[in-house]
């Protein structure tokens, strides 16, 4: 099996970044640059998918919340959370599926890392069956281990780098965070509280541990992160020092479920209107009106996010009669 | 959520840990003395007395040495520093006082032999990991970054400093009084002892790793071209290059009877003939990287495969003779064990090596070759 994994994914993924440190001017360090920013944009519609997934999914924790409160029988209540997705347009597994897929991507690609920055003399004998016998490839051995003011195979002693990531890493998850635009228990605003400190607090902690390399990976692929995050949770739309306003969420109220044609047709490269003038819902109310009962051809639109928009009218839970 | 947030980060870092520089520098016989590097960044004085015993370790833990050079400049008022040497890679240099090593840290460090006291430690920019040269009252010394320095033996001054490749991991040798030097660019390069160069060719398409080897007149260089490229020593003009290996040559040529023996990191080890090169003579896969350079005893080639096993073959004609298993099994508690990366010495019908399980138990492998049994002494 790791024989598989080496020869199918590690070792071809160590011969590309061998190559465009070569193209690179010799640079290691910008090959680990563009060699993450490479796999991301590779891997870019399983995590666009991933992304919007999980952003209908936090669409639905308010009524799922009510379906919750209102059946107590398990059974029933699962019947009516499944129906709920079925109506949406959502499989609750689907950020999961992408997440999957790129795992295996992700560890690649640490490994490679961590092959390569070792930059003892050891970790280059462990190269010589790695590498393809390509003179591009083969002459670029020993690999250089320097970058900027960085040896790519040590900690960064400056703590620039410490600093770079505690800050990306904060930004991400907060980015991530705030967009969770649905009411949240109180034990999730912890949860969420206490990870977004955490976070940057322990990738900060260990960036003074691994090489210096690796952190370098670790804060390009959060400035990707949150990029995509600004884009695809709406920030762009608002005034980037929301972003570090306690609480706020990316949109300014909370958006409407879509309907599942209009889920549909988000799943199909966001085509729906973010400028609908479609009346946003209110959060936590869960009521329907008749004429968004299921199977109206009625498209609810991604609105509500917009400044000024009003609140959306509330809908009935789907499914009708309430356990006694 | 926050258990697997944590658990991912953990993985993350724990997966990252920084490489650890070992070291393999092999032990080396000076007059009555050996010396072994068993901790990592240390060495050992052993008495060549069987079995042998320790005679010091250098450095002790509060041991402090003056500093009379810090990234490659001069200090003018050099202090006493305790030092934090890295892996020893290159060969220990012995003269009849004193014994000079190289640490990946970048030190080269002058000891005396008589009681392990430091006399001086140069701190040199970059890295080192091939070893010293100590000849006419300068120890010399290369880097990763491709700078050969000269430093006074009693001093330990720089006193002449040259970029001689893209970077350096082969020991400077001299070499018709010209101190020569290999570079990872495949080049070879010869300076007098005031550092002006005399010449300098680049025989080899990729780097040279290994430590070059002067023998029958020549010099040979094995390179990560999967070569082995005989020289003229007061030219450097090739003479000759082999045949191609199966992969890259890690080990130093070692040349006897007319032949030239290189292991690669496929585990094959080779033999050339050492007139014409192109031919390769016999060939045997030992099924494990060949690390470690080979010695040749009474006709006998050994060789140490990655994983601990001594391999006997006919020097002439390459027929295997014996195999020294390695093993982890109670039943046989004298088999070696332990990966095999440092060069073998042959001394009096013995080989000594050490592997890095003998190093972590602060003892040395002693092969009897006549009796073909091996003991691991306990140098504590």
């Amino acid at each position: 099996m790791g024989f598989i994994w080496d020869t199918l994914i590690v070792n071809p993924m160590i011969n590309v970044m061998i190559v465009m440190e070569q193209l690179l001017f010799g640079s290691f360090g910008l090959a680990i640059v563009a060699f993450t920013i490479l796999v991301r944009v590779a891997t870019l519609p399983l995590t666009l998918r991933q992304l919007h997934s999980s952003r209908r999914m936090q669409e639905l924790t308010p009524r799922i919340q009510e379906i919750q409160k209102k059946y107590k029988d398990p059974k029933r209540r699962q019947e009516e959370t499944m129906k709920l997705y079925r109506e949406a347009g959502v499989n609750p597994l689907g950020c999961l599926g992408p997440m999957i897929i790129q795992f295996p991507i992700w560890f690649a690609l640490y490994r490679v890392l961590t092959l390569t920055v070792g930059g003892t003399p050891e970790t280059v004998a462990g190269l010589s069956h790695r590498l393809y016998n390509v003179s591009l490839i083969q002459d670029a051995v020993p690999l250089p281990t320097t970058f900027l003011w960085l040896d790519l195979g040590r900690q960064d002693t400056t703590y620039i780098l410490v600093i770079l990531v505690g800050i990306t890493t904060w930004l991400q998850t907060k980015l991530s965070m705030a967009s969770a635009t649905a009411p949240q228990s109180a034990q999730t605003q912890q949860t969420n509280k206490m990870l977004l400190w955490m976070m940057p607090a322990m990738f900060a902690w260990f960036t003074l541990t691994v090489p210096s390399g690796l952190a370098l990976y670790w804060t390009v692929t959060n400035i990707i992160g949150i990029v995509m995050n600004y884009f695809v949770y709406g920030w762009h739309r608002k005034d980037w020092r929301d972003i570090f306003r306690p609480g706020q969420p990316a949109t300014d109220g909370p958006r409407p479920t879509r309907s599942a044609p209009a889920a549909a047709a988000l799943t199909d490269g966001e085509r729906a209107t973010p400028t609908s003038k479609r009346p946003a819902r209110s959060g936590g109310s869960d009521t329907r009106t008749n004429d968004e009962q299921p199977g109206s051809k009625r498209k609810d639109r991604r609105g509500g996010g917009g400044p000024g928009t009003p609140p959306a009218r509330s809908r009935r839970v789907p499914g009708g009669d309430r356990d006694p | 959520m926050l258990a697997l947030a944590t658990a991912l980060a953990l993985l993350a870092a724990g997966c990252g840990r920084i490489a650890k520089p070992l070291g393999w520098a092999a032990p080396v016989a000076e007059g009555d003395q050996l010396f072994v590097s068993l901790d990592h960044g240390a060495i050992t004085a052993v008495s060549a007395a069987d079995p042998p015993q320790p005679l010091w370790h250098f450095p002790q833990k509060d041991t402090r040495v003056s500093l009379t050079v810090k990234d490659g400049d001069n200090q003018s008022n050099p202090k006493a520093e305790k030092l934090k040497l890295e892996g020893i890679y290159g060969d220990p240099a012995a003269t009849a006082g004193m014994v000079y090593i190289t640490a990946y840290s970048g030190h080269v460090v002058a000891i005396n032999r008589a009681d392990g006291t430091g006399k001086w430690a140069a701190q040199l920019p970059g890295r080192i990991i091939g070893g010293a040269l100590a000849e006419g009252g300068r120890v010399y010394a290369a880097t990763n970054r491709g700078e050969l320095f000269s430093l006074a033996a009693d001093s330990g001054f720089v006193q002449w400093r040259r970029h001689v490749a893209g970077g350096v991991w082969s020991t400077p040798l001299l070499v018709n009084g010209l101190v020569v030097i290999a570079g990872m660019d495949g080049s070879v390069s010869a300076y007098d002892a005031d550092g002006n160069r005399h010449w300098r060719e680049r025989p080899a398409a990729r780097g040279i790793a290994a430590a070059l080897t002067l023998a029958d007149g020549r010099l040979y260089a094995a390179s990560f071209d999967q070569r082995v490229y005989a020289l003229d020593p007061t030219t450097g003009k090739t003479l000759w290059r082999s045949a191609a290996a199966d992969n890259w040559l890690w080990t130093p040529p070692v040349v006897s009877g007319g032949l030239v023996y290189a292991g690669s990191l496929d585990g094959t080890l080779y033999a050339f003939d050492a007139a014409a090169g192109d031919t390769i003579k016999w060939q045997h896969d030992l099924g494990e990287m060949l690390r470690s350079r080979p010695v040749v005893v009474n006709g006998t080639v050994i060789a140490g495969a990655t994983d601990g096993r001594l391999l006997g073959f006919q020097a002439a004609d390459g027929t295997p003779l014996w195999e020294q298993a390695a093993s982890g099994l109670p039943s046989e508690p004298n088999a070696p064990r332990g990966d095999l990366y440092a060069a073998l010495l042959a001394r009096q019908n013995a080989v000594y090596f050490i592997t890095e399980r003998s190093r972590g138990n602060d003892s040395l492998y002693v092969f009897d070759v006549s009796a073909r049994t091996v003991r691991e002494v306990k140098l504590q």
